[in-house]
């Protein structure tokens, strides 16, 4: 059940091999400055320069609320993953803080934080330096 | 409580709820619809946000927050109405024998908000332990919740599972 603008932009992502689609956010704001946040892991690069062509990776992080079963259940029922690597990935999340779960385009990224956002998981995505 | 409220059959999931149980769910859940559409800004990017509903909305960007304000400019609209029509649809099949795909969908997702909104509150940790809570006392009934709330959303689980 996701939103048509949603669902249009997954389609246009199957399709970026041929035809790469424009970032959806204006160049100044990735002149915003960083936050403050000892967690997270800095992008040294120009974060402006290659949207198009330098994956992205989607990260899930580690609460003290969702249950392990639930996000053993939501990756699988979002990615497919097997039983066994969901449980994986689940462990990492649980253990490491944090697990990269999915990889695309921009776009793509975006549509899978958006979905494991609707699942209450704690979701964020970054360039996969 | 024993593991018997949700039941696989078939393609679908029986419900065997107590009467209590649909009530209360029901109560949680108009709670949170109102307190979702009281305390949501549309598009302000985090700011203002009712402190107890900013993990239904967290960021997308963590390192780059001007990315994160677009982010949130063009979704948070869209992740309050799903989690606004899961909610309803959780809420008129409380009553329902059985639970087709779309509906198990949106029990998961709203009974979880409903643990990740009491969660934030109560600042609850993984080791939080049910059984140190004392039943007859009020102010314990929001952790009484939340851990009710888990061994429901992990026995639907287990029947859409099995």
């Amino acid at each position: 059940m996701l939103p048509n603008r949603l669902a249009s932009r997954a389609a246009a992502s199957q399709n970026e091999a041929v035809s790469p689609t424009a970032p959806t956010v204006s160049p100044r704001l990735a002149q915003a400055p960083a936050v403050a946040d000892p967690e997270v892991v800095r992008d040294p690069t120009n974060e402006d320069e290659h949207d198009t062509d330098v994956p992205w990776v989607v990260l899930v992080w580690n609460d003290p609320i969702n249950l392990m079963s639930y996000v053993v259940y939501v990756f699988q029922k979002l990615f497919g993953y097997s039983e066994a690597k969901a449980t994986e990935l689940m462990l990492d999340v649980h253990h490491k803080g944090r697990a990269a779960v999915a990889w695309g385009s921009r776009e793509k990224a975006e549509l899978d934080v958006f979905r494991l956002h609707e699942y209450g998981l704690w979701a964020t995505m970054q360039k996969d330096n | 409580m024993s593991g018997t409220r949700f039941g696989a059959r078939g393609s679908l999931v029986s419900v065997h709820l107590a009467d209590w149980e649909r009530r209360l769910l029901s109560d949680m859940v108009g709670e949170l619809r109102s307190n979702l559409l009281d305390h949501t800004p549309a598009r302000d990017g985090g700011d203002g946000l009712d402190p107890s509903l900013r993990r239904l909305f967290p960021p997308a960007y963590l390192s780059d927050p001007g990315r994160d304000v677009e982010y949130q400019r063009l979704m948070r609209d869209e992740l309050l109405a799903e989690r606004l029509d899961h909610l309803d649809l959780l809420d008129s099949t409380l009553a329902a024998d059985h639970l087709d795909d779309g509906q198990i969908t949106a029990w998961m997702q709203g009974l979880n908000e409903l643990r990740l909104v009491l969660g934030t509150q109560l600042d609850i940790s993984e080791e939080d332990d049910p059984a140190e809570i004392d039943p007859n006392d009020p102010a314990q009934r929001p952790r009484l919740r939340y851990h009710y709330l888990g061994g429901l959303l992990a026995e639907l689980i287990d029947a859409t599972t099995a």
